[in-house]
């Protein structure tokens, strides 16, 4: 099966007056149909920006520079490339091929606007329907995300935080995408409310059968929700593989580390530390691996390699990745640091 | 605080600060009142951490704003070593702050945008240091302290050049300034990232038993509120549901509310145990919770009659736990089977 | 010095225009009266001299009553811009302390200065001006200064008392008062410096409103008709039946000096503006992106796609741009 969305080569510049910010290097990411793939990372590891350039929605100073974002979908007739689409083909892609489930409801939703308004504004930008039907259709996208259809007449101030990423995600839902991005869709809220959301997401996906980008700096939500998950840092992908094997078998030292930050509930209480350092200034993309400076396991080869992913030895995965260097020295061997 | 019940917190140092029977009413519109606080008590003590958990709307923040003096409880005490406190007048409130410091959540819009680093650090020191004392070592002590190195380069940068973290820890820095006894932490880590959040816990782990703070950390998280506080308090629609030492509360949780906590943190070694079987014990809280009787009635699978009707008081189950729940028979029959 | 020149950089051309032109009327306010050839005031009984079009002796010619009118402008400038910088700076500091008080103190306190702010701004000001100075016995600057400051503070007070409100509910504030600060230092220190750039853009307003005010007042002969300001010019030109008799030179130079001082305060305040807000001069203008303008509302441009349609002489002067030894891509390089 071919996958439905394909990043090959893909670069994301912003031209700023002190130079260019190298927000996205030379990314290859490929997205099956109904899959599940986390993307995580810091903030300004360039997440955001991957998925939002790949969908062409950045606004200048950003730049593609390079690479091609290949669209498959069941509904279209072949295959396209979103970097040489036109504004009105991208009009027609956006919302019916690929919607995006934003990061901050409160933000994203229109303050003046009831809940009703804002679907309809939607579902008429992007399908051809009567106004009852249009109607009907609001009134069952709301059933669709379990919220009461009395709240079509309320603000958004009046919903709490967890309905108003659940009128988001409808909103998304609302002209049946092939491809959902969700960027952080419940960074804001409790943990009680995530788990509910993230719940959610799962039955739509399982009923809908969209597949998913989702976008997040936790890693412990990929671990239990995305088929495969892809590490970014810096603006690079440091490891691409299957949840279950990045978990139980992480690659490359900053997933090591990404793993050991969380206080898990369960099991013995260890001494956790993080990772020490901050991020590179991506004006001024170090050579090599961009990991270095922060990374306890670097040797100087780590300096000169050229961040393809390449194959994790000794993995029955073929598909897990990785652009460690160290990683094809014996296991058994040392490194000194 | 019942006589018999201690606090897990009790052994670090002596008692900084004791909350009793605190609430707080807001009048909202059209005679409404809502109970943000009820009957909350709770004790901190030097070089301890005490963790209120709870999700947003809990009354976790007021409680907060409370023990910081920034609004006066409607009923119940607070006292500061043994004292209690006086913040009705500007200058009693100022002389408060000398001793107790809240650090606000959010670290993008808790430092003044058009100040620098240096120029925050220094007012605050001013403040709480008074003349004569040698501004510019100071600060460059307290950055130090929050492990933001070297610490000169930091002095004259915007909140706008510095991370995140950054800036939390220079959030942290100005609280300490005051050289507090108390230090009250609403949400510190939850607007930065995850992978910063285990450093900036630490470093607050680290300045709590050095310089001997009572520390209360609030936070919706309760697997890091298992990571470092002593004890653990569970707040639920503005009343205290359980209390307890916070490893016990986390392995073993008694009330039916904690039990839902504990099921919706994420879990990395179990993967997708919750989500893909479908939800947890309790029901999503399309219910508020409830007007009478126990709040979490509404959303919890072993509510009965009396649930409905009675709220449930704090019942002591062992010499450091308590639990509110008519049903720890069902909930806890382990720990229930102890209770006196 | 360094800092000075960096906000010059940041300007919009439209407000370089502005500050250049009112620098010039500011530097002729200073030095007009001393280098004004003739005392503005004297008359020359001459007949031959009366209304006389610009010559060599007099620039700008001569009213009617043979009194020189570039010595006038020159003498007037002065007049017109001091008169309007007292009244920004007052009216100015008016708005500030009522509104940054309104909103910090909230209450009782807020309904009474909001209850003053509105009235005195629902009062028709030209009407009221008329008759108070209907009134007064005195009619120079002073009266004209109060007058004009009293009247005309009610707007900013509004806007800054609606910014001040929503400083006042960031948490940097609340995190002031839990340093222990004192609650006007907290106005003083935390919340007026970020309002900087609206009591600027407030106070140029002002100014500019406080110009035309006292033109206005001047032409319809509310004003001390003794000193020379461009309005007063103006009074008398009229009077003297300047327009009828063709004497263009006594009534145009006051009224283009009027017009030009005006405009650059106008263009000063859009670049006051978007210096404060750095999100408004994005939004607002297509940004250049190789060459290309690309609106925010465009999709995210890509480089190959551009390259493509760069043309052949776009394509030449690319090549003598700094991107273009940048790039390393070969789409990006490869000149079509």
């Amino acid at each position: 099966m071919s996958p439905v969305l394909e990043i090959s080569d893909l670069s994301v510049v912003y031209r700023t007056e002190s130079g260019d910010v190298r927000a996205v290097q030379r990314v290859d990411l490929s997205l099956e149909p109904g899959e599940v793939v986390g993307l995580a990372g810091e903030s300004g590891s360039g997440k955001s920006t991957l998925a939002y350039g790949a969908c062409r929605l950045l606004r200048p100073p950003a730049l593609v520079t390079s690479g091609s974002v290949r669209y498959q979908g069941h509904r279209s007739a072949g295959p396209v490339d979103i970097m040489r689409m036109n504004a009105h083909d991208l009009h027609k892609l956006r919302w019916r091929d690929i919607s995006i489930v934003f990061q901050s409801a409160m933000n994203a939703l229109n303050p003046v606007l009831r809940v009703r308004d804002q679907l309809l504004d939607v579902i008429h930008a992007h399908l051809r329907l009567s106004r009852e039907e249009a109607a009907e259709k609001a009134a069952t996208l709301l059933d669709l995300v379990g919220i009461p259809r009395s709240r079509l007449r309320s603000y958004p101030h009046e919903l709490s935080g967890g309905m108003r990423q659940r009128v988001m995600i409808a909103m998304a839902l609302a002209a049946d995408p092939e491809i959902v991005i969700m960027d952080e869709p419940t960074t804001a809220l409790d943990v009680v409310v995530q788990r509910d959301i993230l719940a959610q997401i799962v039955e739509l996906k399982q009923t809908l059968g969209f597949a998913i980008l989702f976008i997040t700096h936790d890693l412990s939500l990929l671990l239990e929700l995305a088929d495969r998950i892809a590490i970014m840092y810096a603006g690079q992908l440091l490891e691409v593989g299957a949840a279950e094997e990045i978990k139980r078998e992480p690659a490359h030292p900053y997933t090591r580390g990404l793993l050991n930050s969380f206080p898990s509930l369960r099991g013995p209480r260890r001494e956790l530390t993080g990772i020490p350092g901050s991020p590179p200034d991506l004006r001024y993309p170090p050579p090599g691996c961009p990991f270095v400076p922060r990374c306890g396991f670097a040797i100087p080869a780590c300096t000169e390699v050229d961040m393809t992913l390449a194959r994790v030895p000794g993995q029955p995965d073929a598909r897990h990745v990785t652009a460690c260097p160290i990683v094809s020295l014996s296991s058994t061997e040392e490194v000194a640091s | 605080m019942s006589e018999d019940l201690r606090s897990a917190a009790a052994d670090r140092g002596p008692l900084a600060m004791e909350a009793t029977g605190l609430g707080k009413d807001f009048k909202l519109g059209r005679g409404a009142i809502l109970h943000a606080v009820r009957d909350v008590s709770l004790g901190l003590y030097r070089g301890a951490v005490v963790a209120l958990v709870g999700e947003s709307g809990s009354g976790k923040s007021t409680v907060a704003r409370l023990l910081a003096g920034q609004e006066r409880p409607t009923t119940g005490t607070i006292t500061l070593d043994g004292t209690p406190i006086d913040v009705r007048s500007n200058r009693a409130f100022r002389q408060y702050k000398g001793s107790v410091q809240l650090v606000f959540q959010d670290p993008f819009a808790s430092l003044n945008p058009v100040h620098t680093v240096g120029h925050h650090l220094a007012r605050a020191v001013r403040l709480h240091q008074g003349r004569g004392v040698h501004v510019r070592e100071q600060v460059i002590g307290l950055l130090e302290q929050v492990r933001l190195t070297p610490a000169a380069q930091f002095l004259p940068k915007y909140p706008h050049e510095l991370s995140g973290g950054q800036r939390q820890r220079v959030s942290f820095a100005r609280a300490l300034a005051a050289q507090p006894a108390v230090l009250l932490a609403d949400e510190p880590v939850s607007m930065l990232d995850v992978s910063i959040r285990l450093e900036m816990l630490n470093l607050l782990d680290d300045l709590c038993k050095r310089l001997a703070l009572a520390l209360l950390y609030i936070t919706h998280d309760i697997a890091s509120a298992r990571y470092f506080a002593d004890e653990v308090l569970v707040m639920y629609a503005g009343q205290i549901v359980e209390r307890g030492p916070a490893e016990e509360i986390t392995q073993q949780p008694a009330h039916p509310y904690t039990q839902l906590l504990v099921a919706s943190a994420p879990d990395p070694d179990n993967l997708g145990s919750t989500l893909r079987a479908g939800s947890g014990a309790a029901r999503p809280g399309a219910g508020g919770p409830a007007a009478e009787g126990c709040p979490f009635s509404t959303r919890c699978p072993l509510a009965d009659d009396k649930c409905r009707v009675d709220n449930p008081a704090l019942q002591q189950l062992t010499p450091m736990r308590a639990a509110a729940c008519w049903r720890l028979s069902i909930a806890a029959p382990a720990l229930a089977g102890d209770s006196v | 010095m360094s800092a000075v020149l960096n906000v010059w950089r940041r300007l919009p051309p439209k407000a370089k225009v502005g500050t250049v032109l009112l620098g010039l009327f500011v530097l002729a306010a200073i030095i007009g009266p001393e280098v004004a050839p003739y005392d503005p005031s004297f008359q020359n009984p001459s007949p031959s001299l009366s209304m006389q079009a610009p010559s060599a002796a007099h620039l700008l010619g001569t009213t009617q009553s043979g009194q020189d009118v570039l010595s006038q402008l020159l003498v007037g400038i002065r007049l017109t811009l001091e008169l309007a910088l007292y009244v920004g700076v007052i009216a100015g500091f008016l708005s500030v302390v009522v509104g940054v008080t309104a909103a910090f103190l909230g209450g009782v306190w807020d309904e009474f200065l909001s209850l003053m702010t509105n009235v005195v701004l629902v009062i028709p000001q030209l009407p009221l001006l008329i008759l108070l100075f209907g009134f007064l016995p005195q009619k120079g600057q002073l009266p004209t200064i109060v007058v004009l400051s009293a009247t005309s503070w009610p707007w900013g007070a509004r806007v800054i008392r609606a910014q001040s409100l929503t400083i006042r509910n960031r948490d940097f504030i609340a995190a002031s008062r839990e340093s222990g600060e004192k609650t006007w230092r907290i106005i003083a220190s935390e919340m007026i410096p970020n309002e900087v750039s609206l009591i600027a853009a407030n106070f140029v307003n002002t100014v500019l409103y406080a110009i035309g005010a006292s033109v206005a007042l001047a032409f319809i002969g509310l004003a001390d008709l003794n000193s020379w300001s461009l309005g007063t010019m103006l009074y008398w030109a009229q009077s003297q039946q300047a327009l009828q008799l063709g004497a263009w030179w006594w009534f145009l130079p006051p009224g283009i000096a009027v017009a030009i001082i005006g405009t650059s305060l106008v263009l000063l305040n859009t670049g006051i503006d978007e210096l404060g807000n750095p999100r408004l001069r994005v939004s607002r203008t297509a940004r250049r992106i190789e060459g290309h303008r690309v609106w925010g509302t465009d999709p995210t441009p890509v480089l190959a796609e551009l390259a493509a349609t760069r043309g052949r002489v776009g394509a030449f002067l690319h090549s003598f741009s700094r991107n273009s030894l940048l790039d390393e891509t070969p789409a990006g390089g490869e000149l079509r």
